[in-house]
C-alpha cells in the first residue's frame, strides 16, 4: 500500500514538472504589447551589466514612466549569435538594438532588418550615423592601452600601438579575444589595416597573452600579471574614479580604436512609437549625459567627455581608420587570420 | 491491490521515458541529424570542413589526451581515498568525506580562478612562497600549461569519481575481504587481490564520467588554457557558436556532435562491460563491511588525506576568500589592505551579482546531472 502511495506522489511530480516545462514557453508568447511610449520594449545591448543597472535603467524609467522597458545583456558576440537565430527562426525578440560593433549593423542594413528613422536630434550629432537613419552612433568606446601607474612609472609606459612590440615587455602585455569581444575585434581589423598582420606577429613573439574579455585582463593588471594591455576605455576610468585603483590609461600618439557603438529600431518591432522615443531619448541631452556618466564618450557636441577623460573632439580627429564594410563583409576571414597567428601554438 | 501497483509504476516509468526523450533524446536528435544531413541527403561534408582545419583536429585529440589523463589521475588518486574514508579507522574519516566531496561544489569557473591566481608564473601566491622558500628565480609553475589545465581539472571533477567509488564500497560483500584475511593474507594484499577486482566496474564508471565530466567542461579549459593558447572541443564550439553566423552555426554543430557521440560510444561501452562480467556485490547480505585497522598508519593515512583535501578544497577557496576581503587588488596582502568593502555591494543584494552566481553554478552542473540521473548515481 505504502509502495503504490510512492509511486503515485513520484507519477504526480513528474506529471506536474512536464506540465511546467511546457507552460513556461507558452505565457511568453501569449504577452501582446502594448505601443506608444506607454507600452513595452526589449533591448538587447551589450552594455556592461553594473551600467545597466544603475545608469540605463533607473535613467530610461525616469525619462519615460508608463514604458515598460526589458534589458537582455551579453557581451556582443552573444547578442549577435542570440539574434542570427531568431532571425533564422523568424521570430526576433528585440525592438531596439545597442551593441559595440558597428559593422554587425551594416550587416543588418543588407538583411534589411532595421526601421529606419530620422532622429530629431540629428543636427546635434557629430558621430557615425547611417544616411537613411537606420542607425546611430550613440556611445564611444575607445580601445586604448592601459597600465599598472604604481608598477609603471608614466614615461616608462609605452606610447604607441607599435610600443607593445618593445621586448621589454615581452610575457607581459594582453588584449582581449577578438573572437569573444566585439570592440577587440574592430581593434583586430584597424591594427591589421594600419600595421598589416606582421604587426600581430610581432606581438605574438613578445610573448602576447589573450584573455577571455576586459574584466579578466582588467584584474591581471591590477595583480601585475600584465604591464600594459589592449583593453575598453571605459573599464579603466570606471576603476580609476569608483574604486580608486592606480590604473591609467595610455592614449596612443598613433590613434585610438574608436568604436561607435550604435543604437537602431528592427523593423519587426511591434512597438515602433516606443522605440523611436527611446531612441530620441538616447540622443538627447539628457540621454548622453547619462552615457558619459556610464564611462564612455558622448556623440554630441554639448555633451563633455567623461570624468576622467580626454575631450571627445581630439580623440575622433586622431583615431586610427576603420575600413567598417571590410569587417562586415570578412569576419570570419579576419577572425580566422588572427587566430592563426597569435594563438596557434 | 496488484493492480494499482502496477498501473502507478507504470505511469512512473513512461513519464520517465518521456521526460528522458523530450529533453535528452530529442535535442541530441536534432543536433546529429542537423550535422549530418545537408539540402536532404546525408552528407558528411561538415565534418571533412571542420576537421581539415588542423585547430579542429589538435583540439580534439586536446580533448581526449586530457580527459584520459584527468580520469586516470582521479581515479588513482580516489580509490585510496575512498578505501581510507570508507573501509578503515583512520582518524577524522567523516569529515574528510564532507571535505572530498565540498571540491565538487565549488564552481569549475571558480575554480579555475582561484588557481590562476595561485600559479600563474608572473605573480602567483603559491609561486611567490615558492620562490621565497626555495630562493628561486623564476616561478617553478605555470598554470597556463596542458599540466596547468590537468591539474585543475582533475581537482574538480575527482569528486564524481569519489562519490561512486565511496558508494560501492559500502555496498561490497565483506565476507570476501574476510576470507582473504582469514586465509592469512595482509591488508595490503586483501586491497590488491579482492577489494580491487571487485571494485573495477565502479572505478570504470567513476573514471568515465570524470572523462566526460572533462570533456565537456568549458569553464576551466577557457580560463587556464586560453591564455596558454591551448584549445579544446568545447573552446571550439563556443568560439564558432560566436561567429554569430550561419557557417559557425554548422561547424560548431559537427564539433558538439562529435563530442556528443565519443561520450555515448564511452557510456555505452561501461554499461556493456559492467553488464558482461559477473561481479557478484550481494547487498542485503551481510551488514556493514569490516574496519581494517591501520595499526601504524594511522596518522600518516590521516596526514596524506589532509595534504589532499588541503590542496583540493582549502587552499583554492582559501585564495578565493582572501581575495574576496582584499579592498584593492593592486596592493600587496596586507592588513590595511583587508576590509569588508568589496562586500558591501554583494551584500546589498545587487541581484546582478547573485543572478550571475547563480547563473555559473547552474550551468557547470548541467554537464553532471543529467550524467548522474542516467547512471543511476
Amino acid at each position: 500500500m505504502k509502495k503504490s502511495k510512492w509511486m503515485l506522489g513520484a507519477a504526480a511530480i513528474l506529471a506536474l514538472s512536464v506540465a511546467l516545462a511546457g507552460c513556461g514557453g507558452g505565457d511568453k508568447k501569449a504577452e501582446k504589447k502594448a505601443t506608444g511610449t506607454k507600452g513595452e520594449l526589449m533591448v538587447y545591448t551589450s552594455i556592461y551589466p553594473d551600467i545597466i543597472d544603475n545608469m540605463c535603467k533607473p535613467n530610461v524609467a525616469k525619462a519615460f514612466p508608463e514604458m515598460k522597458v526589458n534589458w537582455f545583456q551579453g557581451g556582443t558576440e552573444k547578442v549577435v549569435t542570440k539574434i542570427t537565430g531568431e532571425i533564422k527562426a523568424k521570430k526576433i525578440g528585440a525592438d531596439v538594438l545597442m551593441v559595440a560593433d558597428p559593422s554587425y549593423y551594416l550587416k543588418l542594413e543588407d538583411q534589411k532588418l532595421l526601421l529606419p528613422y530620422k532622429s530629431k536630434e540629428e543636427k546635434n550629432l557629430i558621430n557615425d550615423k547611417a544616411a537613411d537613419g537606420a542607425w546611430y552612433a550613440v556611445r564611444v568606446c575607445n580601445m586604448i592601452i592601459a597600465y599598472n601607474a604604481d608598477k609603471l612609472k608614466a614615461e616608462d609606459a609605452p606610447k604607441n600601438w607599435t610600443d607593445l612590440a618593445d621586448p621589454k615587455w615581452k610575457g607581459k602585455i594582453a588584449m582581449p579575444n577578438p573572437m569573444l569581444s566585439g570592440t577587440a575585434y574592430v581593434a583586430v581589423g584597424a591594427l591589421a589595416d594600419k600595421y598589416g598582420w606582421e604587426y600581430f606577429d610581432k606581438l605574438k613573439a613578445n610573448g602576447l597573452r589573450v584573455e577571455e574579455g576586459n574584466s579578466a585582463i582588467q584584474n591581471k593588471l591590477l595583480t601585475g600579471e600584465y604591464a600594459a594591455a589592449m583593453i575598453l576605455e571605459e573599464n579603466i576610468l570606471k576603476l580609476a574614479n569608483t574604486k580608486k585603483e592606480p590604473l591609467k590609461v595610455i592614449y596612443p600618439k598613433d590613434g585610438v580604436v574608436q568604436v561607435p557603438s550604435p543604437i537602431a529600431i528592427f523593423n519587426t518591432t511591434k512597438n515602433p512609437e516606443g522605440a523611436k522615443a527611446l531612441v530620441d531619448w538616447w540622443l538627447s541631452k539628457e540621454g548622453q549625459q547619462a552615457v558619459v556618466k556610464g564611462w564612455m564618450h558622448s556623440v554630441r557636441g554639448d555633451v563633455k567627455e567623461p570624468i576622467g577623460s580626454v575631450p571627445t573632439k581630439g580623440l575622433t580627429d586622431g583615431k586610427i581608420k576603420v575600413d567598417w564594410r571590410k569587417l562586415a563583409d570578412n569576419n570570419a576571414k579576419i577572425k580566422e587570420e588572427f587566430r592563426k597567428r597569435v594563438m596557434d601554438k | 491491490m496488484l493492480s494499482s501497483r502496477i498501473n502507478s509504476k507504470t505511469i512512473v516509468i513512461s513519464l520517465s521515458v518521456l521526460l528522458l526523450l523530450y529533453f535528452v533524446i530529442f535535442p541530441m536528435g536534432i543536433l546529429l541529424f542537423d550535422s549530418i544531413v545537408k539540402d536532404g541527403a546525408i552528407n558528411l561534408e561538415n565534418y571533412r570542413n571542420v576537421y581539415s582545419a588542423d585547430v579542429n583536429w589538435k583540439a580534439l585529440t586536446n580533448t581526449v589526451e586530457l580527459s584520459l589523463m584527468v580520469m586516470i589521475a582521479s581515479v588513482i588518486i580516489t580509490f585510496p581515498l575512498a578505501w581510507l574514508v570508507g573501509r578503515t579507522d583512520m582518524p577524522g574519516k567523516k569529515g574528510f568525506r564532507t571535505l572530498l566531496v565540498s571540491s565538487y561544489m565549488i564552481p569549475p569557473y571558480v575554480g579555475a580562478i582561484a588557481w590562476v591566481q595561485l600559479l600563474n608564473p608572473s605573480v602567483g601566491y603559491l609561486n611567490n612562497i615558492f620562490k621565497w622558500m626555495f630562493g628561486l628565480e623564476t616561478a617553478p609553475f605555470d598554470i597556463y600549461t596542458f599540466w596547468g589545465l590537468a591539474w585543475v581539472l582533475t581537482l574538480f571533477y575527482s569528486p564524481f569519481a569519489f562519490i561512486t567509488i565511496s558508494r560501492a564500497m559500502e555496498k561490497m560483500d565483506p565476507t570476501l575481504e574476510e576470507a582473504a584475511r582469514v586465509s592469512g593474507a595482509s591488508p595490503l594484499r586483501t586491497v590488491l587481490d579482492v577489494t580491487l577486482p571487485l571494485m573495477a566496474p565502479s572505478i570504470l564508471a567513476g573514471g568515465l564520467l570524470v572523462f566526460i565530466a572533462a570533456g565537456s567542461c568549458f569553464g576551466i579549459p577557457s580560463i587556464v588554457g586560453m591564455p596558454g593558447n591551448i584549445e579544446v572541443m568545447t573552446t571550439r564550439i563556443v568560439t564558432y557558436i560566436y561567429m554569430g553566423d550561419d557557417a559557425g552555426i554548422r561547424d560548431s554543430t559537427a564539433l558538439a556532435a562529435s563530442l556528443m557521440f565519443i561520450a555515448n560510444i564511452l557510456l555505452m561501452g561501461m554499461t556493456w562491460m559492467m553488464g558482461r562480467k559477473d561481479y557478484t556485490t550481494i547487498s542485503g547480505k551481510s551488514t556493514r563491511p569490516n574496519i581494517v585497522e591501520l595499526g601504524k598508519w594511522r596518522w600518516p593515512a590521516f596526514c596524506a588525506v589532509g595534504l589532499y583535501g588541503a590542496i583540493a578544497v582549502i587552499i583554492p577557496l582559501g585564495s578565493i576568500v582572501l581575495t574576496s576581503f582584499l579592498k584593492s587588488m593592486s596592493k600587496p596582502i596586507t592588513w590595511s589592505n583587508i576590509g569588508i568593502d568589496p562586500w558591501i555591494p554583494a551584500i546589498h543584494g545587487k541581484r546582478v551579482e547573485l543572478r550571475g552566481l547563480w547563473r555559473y553554478c547552474c550551468n557547470h552542473r548541467h554537464a553532471a546531472e543529467p550524467l548522474c540521473g542516467l547512471l543511476g548515481c
